[in-house]
């Protein structure tokens, strides 16, 4: 789920709470410091009173690989602070050979900066890199003295500075400025794709996680957050909140083979929802809820435009009262197959005991029980389908395949899912699934579709990523 | 005068029937006894009943079909089933044609008079009356 800002928002009332706070961003090549650093500066310099100071790319580059900087910092605000440049700056006098520089000279250069942004109204100034600039000074400059004296700099003129480094290890550095955050590649393990836990069958993906080190004078709702660099800018994802209401718009079938998922992110990387086939979602541990009104969303849509859903939920995956929509969209049946039959017959015996009696005494055989619950609802559940196929030209079947394992066994769970996927395919309509991690027949039902996405939980946050194709 | 309640015994073994009724009438109830299904329909053409027990395996037609029967034609009497070899299959099948318990033999009288007392009462808080 997005956010309205792009920026965990520690950060944005960190800068937000006095001038002249310090933040170093640290993180490994490629993590996204310059990109985070530009974001900030789109959220907290409104009035585009940010210098960019770029010891590594020429300003010319960094416009050309994120045009959309323009906006945010305009060309005359990107100084180059490549040695060359400062060497030329400082005048020859005072640098030495190699373009390195004494301590002084830098502290110079720095100067002159901070007399420009002094200019600005609640400027911020943005040292990318850090390294960069200590590079440039003699190596016995390079501790932690320069640092804390351009962040006294800052907080005498009330100029906000954010640091950018290239290392990810806690230094001196971490103690001087206010506050701190990390960006890193964090590897998302999947489940065992067998019955061994071996590094080769765990599925695993990368995600990019911005980690709040030190924050000072602001409660940290979260020390991490997910985010994503999509288009060459960032983009944080706040904790779930369960706020999304499905939306009641028919939305045109993407071509004739993929229906519109009525999501449109989703319809644009998965190309929609493939008619024909077993379309599988597989619900992983810890994500609760959440992936419900992702879901209402598609059962909506699919109705909206005249297609009849029938539904079968997930056991327990019904949402509070003031927030399930489904229920009064028209073309939306759940269908709620019979409970299982031992249960039902409990009523008939007129103690707890006798019933018990019964079950030991009849127990020999229990599948055959579980066939005759089965057979009731496998004939209701057809005879239900027959009726909705009169009404609407194009049925599509969403089916929790968890009710049907607990209510019937994983074999026959397995039956009546070949079943539908047969009629999706004789149809040429899209039949859904829904599957939960901890079910018995999960393996096996993940083999069978054509198309196989998975809800996770990261952090507070819910994610889909897709498995096959 | 309060009616007594009637009651029809369906079984084809004479000791059951005899000792049902016995059971049954000392309570205060109105017992008839019927040793086939075409007994038991014959009886209730003729006269109402609360409620009917009915055995599982009788000669004629089986206790489920006769249940089934009695179900569309009388469904507000209440219908208990009886046997000596339960199965799953019985069981499931009473339920569906609205058996409303299901009993054992050998069966207790003080079971057999709480059963038969509380499914009378269950349909009278229904609404359903007794003739």
């Amino acid at each position: 789920m997005r956010s309205e800002t792009s920026i965990p928002s520690e950060i944005r009332s960190f800068f937000e709470m006095f001038p002249g706070q310090t933040l170093l961003i640290k993180g490994k090549p490629g993590t996204g410091k310059t990109i985070l650093s530009f974001a900030i500066l789109e959220e907290v310099c409104a009035e585009r009173n940010g210098l960019y100071l770029s010891t590594r790319v020429t300003p010319d580059k960094l416009h050309r690989l994120f045009p959309w900087i323009k906006d945010v910092v305009p060309a005359r605000n990107v100084v180059n602070a490549t040695p060359s440049k400062i060497a030329r700056a400082m005048g020859s006098s005072q640098s030495s050979r190699d373009g390195v520089f004494d301590f002084g000279t830098a502290l110079d250069f720095f100067k002159v900066i901070y007399e420009d942004a002094e200019e600005m109204d609640n400027p911020m100034i943005v040292v990318d890199s850090l390294d960069g600039v200590l590079d440039c000074v003699k190596p016995e400059d390079r501790g932690a003295s320069l640092t804390q004296s351009l962040c006294d700099f800052c907080h005498e003129l009330g100029t906000h500075l954010i640091l950018v480094s290239e290392t990810d290890e806690q230094t001196a550095l971490d103690y001087i400025v206010d506050g701190v955050v990390t960006l890193k590649d964090t590897e998302v393990y999947g489940q065992s794709l067998g019955d061994q836990v071996s590094s080769e069958q765990v599925e695993t993906r990368t995600a990019r996680e911005i980690t709040i080190e030190k924050i000072r004078g602001i409660r940290r709702e979260q020390k991490s957050y997910i985010f994503t660099l999509k288009d060459g800018k960032f983009e944080y994802f706040p904790p779930y909140r369960r706020t999304i209401i499905p939306v009641l718009k028919p939305t045109a079938d993407i071509d004739e083979d993929h229906r519109s998922s009525g999501i449109e992110d989703f319809d644009v990387i998965t190309g929609g929802l493939e008619k024909g086939g077993l379309t599988l979602f597989v619900v992983e541990h810890g994500v609760g809820l959440q992936y419900i009104p992702f879901l209402d969303q598609i059962v909506v849509s699919l109705a909206a435009k005249g297609v009849g859903v029938v539904r079968t939920r997930s056991v327990g995956a019904a949402l509070p009262k003031d927030q399930e929509v489904t229920k009064s969209v028209e073309g939306v049946y759940e269908f709620k197959p019979k409970a299982w039959l031992t249960w039902r017959l409990q009523k008939l015996f007129p103690t707890t005991g006798e019933y018990v009696d019964f079950l030991e005494k009849t127990r020999k055989d229990s599948s055959e029980v579980v066939e005759l619950s089965l057979m009731e609802s496998r004939k209701e559940y057809e005879d239900f389908l027959k009726k909705l196929r009169r009404k609407h030209s194009a049925v599509v079947e969403f089916i929790g395949l968890d009710t049907l394992e607990i209510l019937y066994g994983a074999d026959n769970a397995m039956k009546l899912l070949d079943e539908a996927i047969a009629r999706a395919n004789e149809n040429r309509e899209t039949f859904i699934g829904v599957v939960r991690r901890g079910m018995k027949s999960i393996e096996m039902i993940t083999k069978l579709a054509n198309n196989h996405f998975v809800f996770k939980d990261l952090i507070g946050s819910l994610f889909i990523y897709g498995v096959q194709p | 005068m309060k009616q007594r309640k009637r009651i029809l015994v369906v079984d084809d073994d004479k000791d059951i029937l005899k000792s049902f009724k016995a059971i049954l009438q000392e309570e205060g109830y109105d017992v008839d006894t019927a040793e086939t299904s075409r007994e038991a329909i014959e009886k209730t053409e003729r006269r109402a009943y609360g409620l009917a027990l009915l055995d599982i395996k009788l000669p004629d037609v089986d206790g489920t079909e006769l249940l089934e029967l009695l179900s569309e034609r009388f469904p507000k009497m209440v219908k208990i089933m009886i046997t000596g070899y339960p199965s799953l299959q019985n069981a499931a099948e009473s339920l569906k044609h609205g058996a409303a318990a299901y009993v054992m033999k050998p069966v207790q009288p003080e079971s057999l008079l709480k059963v038969v007392e509380e499914k009378l009462r269950e349909k009278e808080e229904d609404g359903g009356g007794n003739k």
